[in-house]
């Protein structure tokens, strides 16, 4: 069940009117939790199961850590690591970790046949082990008192809004909201559903309608690509995925605020960034800041030399890259962030460029992203080498996979996102929705929704689901 | 670092109901002006040819009990073989599964795994679809196949429900996309009639008739260049096709196979490199010609291998009298 479907619609009328009744804050949570289960279970309700298991072994090794002597703690601790981590290898590493082991053992003239492990990937298993995970992590070094009951620590991990594509939520953030009753008031009710409009334009009109068509017939026939194709679809594809990621983490966002919770932000106005550091505290925020608490500061951060901070930096986005697919364009997607950001850390310790000229930092900045997607959409290196060869000017200027009303509207979207992005890069979400006039919110709002209405064929999937 | 999103002590200040009120007064005026646009210029609803509506139309299909017959091909049969006309005619439902640009193969293949039976199996026969490798077209089937057995409850649910709206609503049309309608703003137009338009039975009607010259027209499809399967590949196709038939008749289920008109290079096409695919490997199938039932009927097409709205309606007037006999195939 995505956001974007009428199931969804009758679903949360359902879940929102019940949520408005006058029964009892447990009964509400229970209810919550139900419907949590059975939005994912409209995927496939076998996996309900996975879900379940997360949730009782980081739930029980959480109850049982606090008392525990410092070696039993450490084994629950492994005990929690190894079931998430292994749930990932089976159920998203599986090929992957096979194809490689049998080439490398075929190296050595070791033949092995393959063990076939028909596994679907379980939507959004990265979402929530990681975030199962982040609470065992937490009460591990002290920093968070265990869920008080299995209830509330099972609807932290289901909540429907964010299970399936983030954002990744923290339990210090979110168990303290189930202490109270909540329901949203009028306005929060409203922006909201505002939030919830906004996020499915992003998504249906501007992702899937308008530039996902481009990146498509350019990443689809990488070989016929120019130099200007290479790059309009690789624009179409920064904007894509922004607003397919985005679109889904507002759509939660303002899902979560009808019911009278809130969800931290995961995008920060990213393409306004200035430098690669600064583009990691706006794309993804829940995985970066993720990464950099459980892994980078786990691997000792920058507290060492400039060479351990180096390697603890690739280390992380390596990691980073995989985490959003077994394949090794992944990996590359996230070393190639990793080589930028160790080079902008040489780059800053000598002069200061990128401060003093923000607009000429955003504009590198974004450029740069846009060469990392180029791995991180192309179907192989061999596809990646031929677009990097064409962004260069080296396959000629033209190679007409883009007609050229497609290239206005993808120069316009993507140009007035960057935009955008740059002049309110230092404003928060709220500020932004407060300097907006109600009359023109409300013309922009319901265009949107007509918007989004005239889209409804299209059937593609959050790009975020497969991670 | 970590900040939250529109906690509810820092939204916006806002008068909630009366901004929603706007919004929904507004949304509706748009929505109701742009149908009420879309109709004035002659738009009627229309269905997205995508898996889930074919597999939808599968399902209903299997649970129909049986007694029905079966249209199983690509657009040529979409656009060609009326289900509205047919039906009355053999006074029995005609569910139509073609696939537009897909093979038969898979569709046939599903249903002889599956548990059907009494249905009454109406296969396009397209030479090129049997004497070619064709992996394009059955990879595309196959997708289709794989989606309908996919098709959870949630999923069939929400499918049911857009099916309903878009028999009902304008605005939900491919012809009103979102796509299309800026495309056509960009030429300073309107959103006009689409040329091509499904139905809910998944019958295609194409509006327009292009028309075709001699060395044919812009669009149409040649055959004479695609690459033949070796004899002994064909034979074994045939020889598969043969197994599946014998598979599905044995469960009470009746099959023939219908060549499909087509026109001028096309037609050419056909004859000149595929007649022994017909004379030679369909032997002993069950198969009715669309040269042998009318000798009145002139085929008229859009494109070489697409009927125009009145051919099809004729020759599925015609199909219907042969197929009233079926049993004497």
């Amino acid at each position: 069940m995505v956001f974007n479907s009428i199931s969804f619609i009758v679903f949360f009328a359902v879940v929102l009117t019940a949520h408005q009744t006058t029964l009892a804050w447990p009964l509400k949570k229970l209810l919550l939790t139900v419907a949590s289960y059975l939005f994912y279970a409209a995927w496939n309700p076998a996996f309900v199961l996975l879900l379940l298991l997360s949730s009782c072994v980081d739930y029980l090794v959480g109850r049982k850590m606090p008392s525990a002597r410092p070696r039993a703690k450490f084994w629950l601790l492994q005990l929690s690591l190894c079931t998430n981590l292994g749930l990932l290898a089976i159920f998203k590493y599986y090929a992957f970790i096979q194809t490689n082991v049998l080439g490398l053992m075929a190296v050595f003239g070791v033949e092995l046949a393959p063990w076939d492990l028909q596994v679907d990937l379980p939507v959004g298993i990265s979402f929530y082990t990681f975030q199962t995970l982040s609470y065992t992590l937490d009460i591990y070094r002290g920093r968070l008192k265990p869920a008080d009951s299995f209830a509330d620590f099972a609807l932290f991990v289901a909540f429907f809004p964010q299970l399936v594509a983030g954002p990744i939520v923290r339990a210090a953030d979110f168990l303290p909201q189930l202490e109270k009753p909540k329901q949203a008031n009028s306005s929060a009710f409203v922006w909201g559903l505002i939030l919830l409009v906004n996020g499915l334009f992003a998504k249906v009109v501007l992702a899937d309608t308008l530039l996902a068509p481009v990146a498509d017939s350019v990443y689809g026939s990488p070989n016929s690509s120019g130099l200007l194709d290479a790059w309009i679809g690789t624009f179409a594809f920064a904007g894509q995925i922004y607003f397919d990621f985005a679109g889904y983490s507002t759509c939660a966002i303002g899902v979560a605020l009808c019911l009278g919770f809130s969800l931290p932000d995961n995008f920060r106005r990213p393409y306004g960034a200035v430098g690669f550091s600064d583009f990691w505290e706006r794309w993804h925020v829940s995985l970066s800041a993720w990464l950099r608490d459980y892994l980078y500061i786990s691997l000792g951060g920058n507290r060492g030399s400039m060479g351990q901070t180096r390697r603890n930096l690739m280390m992380t986005m390596l990691l980073g890259g995989l985490w959003h697919g077994a394949s090794w364009t992944f990996v590359a997607w996230g070393a190639l962030h990793g080589a930028f950001l160790i080079l902008e850390r040489w780059v800053r310790t000598r002069f200061s460029p990128l401060e003093s000229r923000k607009w000429i930092g955003a504009s590198f900045t974004f450029l740069g992203v846009c060469l990392t997607w180029v791995l991180f959409r192309a179907e192989s290196f061999a596809d990646a080498w031929i677009l990097f060869a064409g962004m260069f000017g080296t396959t000629g200027l033209w190679g007409g996979l883009v007609g050229i009303s497609d290239s206005v509207l993808t120069v316009l979207v993507v140009g007035s996102l960057c935009l955008q992005h740059f002049l309110t890069r230092d404003l928060s979400a709220e500020e932004l929705g407060a300097r907006i006039p109600r009359g023109f919110l409300a013309f922009g709002v319901a265009f949107m929704a007509l918007t989004v209405l005239m889209c409804g064929g299209n059937y593609r999937s959050f790009i975020y689901f497969q991670f | 670092m970590r900040a939250h999103s529109f906690t509810s002590d820092r939204i916006p200040r806002t008068s909630g109901w009366p901004l929603l009120l706007l919004i929904l007064l507004l949304f509706i005026l748009f929505a109701a002006s742009l149908e009420l646009l879309l109709r004035t210029r002659g738009l009627s609803p229309s269905h997205f040819d995508v898996p889930e509506t074919w597999a939808l139309r599968r399902i209903r299909t299997e649970e129909s009990g049986g007694g029905g017959l079966v249209i199983v091909g690509s657009s040529r049969s979409q656009i060609g073989i009326r289900p509205s006309v047919l039906a009355p005619a053999l006074a029995k439902a005609v569910h139509q599964l073609s696939i537009n640009g897909g093979s038969p193969f898979p569709v046939l293949e599903d249903f002889v795994r599956g548990q059907a039976s009494g249905f009454t199996f109406l296969i396009e026969f397209a030479p090129h679809r049997y004497a070619t490798p064709d992996d394009k077209a059955y990879e595309k089937a196959r997708r289709f196949v794989d989606v309908g057995r996919k098709l959870t409850f949630i999923r069939r649910y929400e499918h049911e429900l857009r099916f309903v709206l878009r028999e009902r609503v304008v605005l939900l049309s491919p012809a009103a996309g979102l796509r299309s309608v800026l495309s056509k703003l960009g030429q300073g137009r309107l959103p006009s009639p689409s040329m091509v338009s499904m139905d809910g039975e998944g019958s295609i009607t194409m509006r327009r008739p292009m028309g075709l010259s001699p060395e044919g027209e812009q669009g149409t499809r040649r055959y004479a260049d695609i690459p033949r399967l070796p004899s002994e590949a064909l034979s074994a196709r045939v020889e598969d096709l043969r197994e599946q038939l014998d598979l599905l008749a044995s469960r009470g289920n009746q099959v023939a196979f219908v060549r499909m008109p087509v026109c001028s290079v096309v037609l050419e096409d056909e004859n000149e490199n595929f007649h022994d695919v017909w004379t030679e490997y369909m032997e002993a199938i069950p198969f009715v010609s669309w040269l042998e039932l009318d000798p009145r009927f002139r085929p008229e097409c859009v494109d070489g291998s697409h009927l125009t709205a009145a051919s099809a309606e004729a020759f599925t007037n015609s199909l219907a009298l042969r197929l009233e006999s079926i049993e004497t195939l």
